[in-house]
């Protein structure tokens, strides 16, 4: 009968949350409880217990109001119910955070990012069957809608590998998806305009492309983009495969792309110059 | 004569880069020319934007030292403001501003 007693009273006290758990302890007095119901919930889904706590004790930090924590713990929550990566989200969290940007404006580049994210996974799924293969393809395809791609030039590149897909085995058809989205990726993120660089790959893809090619046009454009605007670059190549150039003729200086230098005399001389910039601008920003 | 010239070029051009970057063993050193500050500080991704002073080295130039072989992107701060440096990849940030993006392979 003791023995029951004592089960029930601990049932009844566990239910009601008299007994502290990780969460509490880990948060302050000050934390409300539906911020602390949504951290257990977070766990609960499965973000990492760490992660989870400290994402609550940097906004208390920042003074974020109330409404704007539980906002952005949504938002995390939400896009681990739809599959989607959440490392992007919280990584979001923690850049806004760092900036000082505020609270409302931190929720709304989250919610961006998980937007994003869960645009390019759908692209992604219904080009590959295979899940490892598709996570992998729609973290680039949502890399390159940070640097610039739209949803629309996104749609019009999918709907060509599409089209090309069917002609191929299934490897075919995901290493050349993957080679089509790591050069919409390396393009935007240099600055050319997103319906340029939908151009360009569009193109290709036309032209029969395969994956090989595709990665030495990616090669060529980076190489020469060094030396030349991007969105001129780009321009050219457009029209140099257009008017039926191969892959490797593109790499060759002064064929399928402009000839002229770059504006603001930016470049990579020097050591290690590759990621960083010149002295001057960098030409062909958006 | 012009192979002479060319590397003339690149060697004064190295001199005037702003920002840029060297690879030593498994460090990646970035440098940062920036004359007339008291003080730059960094945040990258690939700690969640913990914030890391800059080291002051010669000829006005500041240095930040973090682990080579990954991709992240990251922004400065001059003075406690915030500075995306001349870069060649960019991504925006959603907040109206861009990062600068290291990728290892380029």
């Amino acid at each position: 009968m003791k023995t029951l007693t004592a089960v029930l009273m601990m049932l009844v006290l566990g239910a009601s949350g008299v007994w502290a758990d990780e969460v509490d302890d880990a948060l302050s007095n000050r934390t409300s409880l539906e911020l602390r119901n949504n951290t257990r919930e977070m766990i609960r889904l499965g973000i990492p217990r760490d992660e989870a706590i400290e994402m609550v004790q940097l906004m208390e930090r920042n003074r974020f109001r109330n409404r704007a924590m539980v906002q952005a713990q949504n938002v995390v929550m939400q896009a681990k119910r739809e599959g989607l990566p959440t490392d992007p989200v919280m990584s979001k969290a923690r850049e806004g955070l760092a900036k000082q940007v505020g609270d409302q404006a931190v929720v709304q580049a989250m919610e961006q990012v998980r937007s994003r994210y869960s645009f390019a996974y759908a692209q992604a799924n219904k080009l590959s069957l295979d899940k490892r293969q598709a996570n992998k393809l729609g973290d680039t395809i949502a890399q390159g809608m940070t640097a610039g791609m739209t949803e629309k030039d996104m749609e019009a590149v999918r709907a060509q590998l599409q089209v090309r897909n069917r002609e191929m085995t299934r490897n075919q058809a995901e290493d050349l998806s993957l080679e089509t989205y790591n050069t919409v990726r390396s393009m935007s993120r240099l600055g050319v305009p997103s319906s340029n660089v939908a151009e360009v790959v569009e193109e290709a893809l036309r032209n029969n492309f395969q994956a090989r090619e595709m990665k030495t046009l990616r090669q060529s454009f980076m190489e020469r983009s060094r030396n030349e605007d991007p969105t001129r670059l780009a321009a050219g190549y457009a029209q140099g495969i257009r008017g039926g150039m191969q892959a490797e003729g593109l790499g060759a200086t002064g064929k399928g792309g402009s000839a002229g230098g770059k504006g603001g005399g930016s470049g990579s001389a020097g050591a290690g110059g590759g990621n960083g910039g010149g002295s001057g601008g960098s030409g062909g920003r958006r | 004569m012009r192979l002479w010239m060319w590397c003339l070029v690149c060697f004064v051009l190295a001199g005037c880069a702003s920002h840029y970057h060297q690879v030593r063993g498994e460090a990646l050193h970035l440098y940062l020319k920036m004359p007339d500050v008291s003080r730059v500080d960094f945040a990258s991704s690939l700690d969640g934007f913990k914030i890391h002073q800059g080291k002051k080295t010669a000829s006005q130039t500041w240095e930040i030292t973090v682990p080579a072989g990954k991709e992240f992107r990251y922004f400065y701060f001059i003075n406690g403001k915030i500075h995306v440096p001349d870069c060649r990849l960019r991504e925006h940030d959603g907040f109206g501003m861009e990062n600068c993006i290291y990728v290892p392979e380029l």
